[in-house]
């Protein structure tokens, strides 16, 4: 056996073995806790690596981002209904609504979600049909994710201090090797 | 060595084939469990499908087949939850080749069944997701003297690579049968 078969043989199994061996993993992170909107935005800084363990043990094996998908308790003291949105971006440093809706690099994760007056719950599986999952932009909030280090911003239509995030989760199921 | 390889080769087939026969042609259908193996997002399910087989030469099926697979739903945490979220499934056509036991014919026989396949992924809320999936097992069938169908039991290993690398797994266990057209 020539050195050529061998290495392309050790490449063949590495990556067979890289396929087989993969598994998908779901982690939640728990952000904006008791956070109130400035500016018309509520932002935080996610690090996987620091917030999961089990991102963490995979870290150098993260192959691709299956799902995302977020819940929250708002409180809107807006006194009407406020419309909420999410973004993602690789970008911390937005900090108006206007920023972070003009930015190019912050990408839609959940559009459209009527917060009415007073506290209400976003259940995950209400949050299902106001995500933008599908075509490029999943695409892109899939890469951003996957390199672990994100922002994520909620925009309120208020623009103003009118209320508070008490809670908000982001759900991810990732493929990494194991 | 290569002979050898060769002749063990030849000696596996024939402790593989019970009889020779001369049905050519066969369609049957079949049902069973689907495990998906290490998935957080997919609870194990069932799957069902139709397939037609191709006696091509004696040792050898050649076995089109139409697969419905569903995942199970599975609890998922949340605010207000923990909620059930779906499974998802998945719908598949391919080809399978069965090295071993004939098509029809009395006796017990063993296969080995390797294939490859378009799997398309379906999950409530996320886009579908169409990939080319492998699979390969044991497959077991029982022919009874003179009776047109043979049942079978089959294990096996499905593996989807995924676009940016890993896969998605499935343990399937299925029970079938293959109803033998042409003479007897």
């Amino acid at each position: 056996m020539n050195a050529k078969r061998a290495i392309l043989i050790a490449a063949l199994t590495t990556v067979a073995a890289g396929c087989i061996l993969s598994a998908q993993w779901s982690l939640f992170v728990p952000f904006a806790v008791n956070q109130s909107f400035v500016n018309g935005i509520v932002k935080e800084t996610v690090n996987l690596a620091e917030e999961d363990e089990t991102w963490a043990d995979h870290a150098d094996e993260i192959e691709q981002i299956e799902k995302v998908e977020i819940d929250a308790v708002v409180v809107n003291a807006l006194g009407e209904e406020d419309t909420l949105d999410m973004y993602v971006s690789a970008t911390s440093s937005y900090a108006t609504r206007a920023e972070v809706k003009a930015a190019v690099d912050a990408y839609p994760l959940l559009l459209d979600y009527v917060a009415p007056v007073g506290t209400d719950t976003l259940t995950r599986v209400e949050s299902q049909a106001l995500l933008q999952l599908s075509g490029a932009n999943f695409t892109n909030v899939k890469n951003l994710i996957k390199t672990g280090n994100f922002t994520a911003y909620i925009t309120s239509s208020g623009n103003a201090v009118v209320g508070q995030i008490d809670t908000a989760n982001v759900y991810i199921t990732f493929t990494a090797g194991s | 060595m290569r002979r050898k390889t060769c002749l063990g080769l030849l000696g596996l087939l024939l402790l593989l084939a019970p009889t020779a026969q001369a049905q050519k042609l066969g369609l049957g259908g079949f049902l069973g469990l689907n495990v998906p193996v290490a998935q957080d997002d997919a609870g194990s399910g069932t799957i069902f499908g139709f397939r037609g087989q191709f006696q091509a030469i004696p040792l050898i099926r050649v076995e089109p087949h139409l697969s419905f697979l569903k995942n199970g739903d599975y609890d998922a945490p949340g605010i207000g939850g923990p909620f059930t979220l779906d499974g998802g499934k998945l719908t598949s056509f391919g080809l399978n080749g069965i090295l071993g036991a004939p098509l029809g014919g009395p006796g017990f026989g063993v296969g080995l069944v390797a294939g490859i396949g378009s799997y398309k992924l379906q999950v409530e809320s996320y886009e579908d997701d169409t990939r080319v999936g492998y699979s390969g097992g044991l497959d077991l069938s029982l022919g009874l003297t003179g009776a047109p169908v043979k049942l079978n039991g089959r294990g096996e290993l499905l593996v989807i690579p995924l676009e940016d690398g890993g896969s998605r797994k499935h343990a399937l266990l299925t029970v079938g049968a293959i109803y033998s057209l042409g003479p007897r």
